[in-house]
């Protein structure tokens, strides 16, 4: 009986302790995953862009998040060329989460007055532009401030 | 009496389970401390595994069935991390994933070697301080 109680007893013990590492063995398992996944499996799209005023490229991104966590966007960095003209390096440094699922940015590119006139050129002689975006999204994930860079590479037509 | 013999059976089984899992853990956390949300340093194990191996033997009562159930024990914990590995490298889909698990498990056998002289060794030291 007595053996029975202490055994009891041990059970309870080794039965807390088991479930916390069953726990927390789940629970790497599944941010080692989805970690994995919204570092890998995360899309950037171009799905609008367009030339407002004189000197400011508008730019929409399309961010798809298929994994579980909610990460989050620290900076993206882009070059754009129109017409494989350069139109400048440019940057955006708002944080912005992202939930699973699609997250709209929306990137405002001010071209410096060096790379004006070419931008004007551009418009005023071409009657189809090809927008070339290259450059990449610095990426937070939710583990001890880890990041990971995700890179864009976008091709849009504007007439 | 067969069927509480039996249950005696999965109740033991149960509780070498849960004591493989504790034995498991801070392997599985080295590898992965980052995204772990209960990082345990590597050394633990030097405490962590005698003490499994002294549950064991307070459990059974009886030091040869003990020493048994403590091999029993380490390879099972040596399954656990297998396990784990092999399932979330399947799930991400890396290239070559199941050979980095694979690799991880050939890293890991040589380092579960001492684990069982010391589960074994902690079973032994029971034993001696709480005789049948």
């Amino acid at each position: 009986m007595k053996q029975q109680k202490q055994k009891i007893i041990l059970t309870v013990v080794v039965g807390f302790f088991g479930s916390v590492c069953l726990f927390a063995t789940y629970s790497t398992g599944f941010n080692l995953v989805e970690g994995s996944k919204a570092g890998r499996e995360l899309k950037i799209t171009l799905v609008n862009l367009e030339v407002m005023g004189d000197d400011t490229i508008v730019i929409t991104f399309q961010f798809t998040n298929v994994s579980a966590l909610d990460i989050v966007v620290q900076k993206i960095g882009i070059n754009i060329y129109a017409n494989k003209e350069y139109m400048g390096n440019f940057d955006m440094q708002e944080r912005t989460t992202l939930k699973q699922g699609d997250t709209d940015i929306i990137f405002k590119a001010v071209v410096s007055p060096h790379n004006l006139p070419k931008l004007k050129a551009v418009i005023g002689n071409s009657q189809e532009i090809q927008w070339h975006i290259k450059g990449g999204a610095v990426i937070e994930l939710p583990f001890h401030e880890m990041t990971t860079v995700v890179s864009i590479d976008e091709v849009w037509v504007s007439t | 009496m067969k069927a509480r013999d039996g249950l005696e059976f999965v109740w033991a089984a149960g509780y070498v389970f849960l004591l493989a899992v504790i034995l498991a853990y801070p392997w599985i956390t080295f590898y992965v401390e980052l995204v772990s949300p209960l990082p345990i340093p590597l050394w633990s194990i030097i405490v962590i595994a005698p003490l499994c191996g002294s549950a064991v033997y307070l459990f059974i009562r009886s030091l040869l069935k003990s020493l048994g159930v403590t091999f029993i024990m380490c390879v099972l914990s040596y399954v656990i991390i297998g396990a784990f590995f092999s399932t979330t490298s399947y799930q991400i889909s890396v290239p070559h994933g199941q050979w980095i698990a694979l690799r991880i498990m050939l890293v890991t056998f040589p380092s579960m070697i001492y684990i069982l002289p010391l589960s074994l060794g902690g079973c032994w030291a029971t034993s001696r301080f709480f005789p049948k």
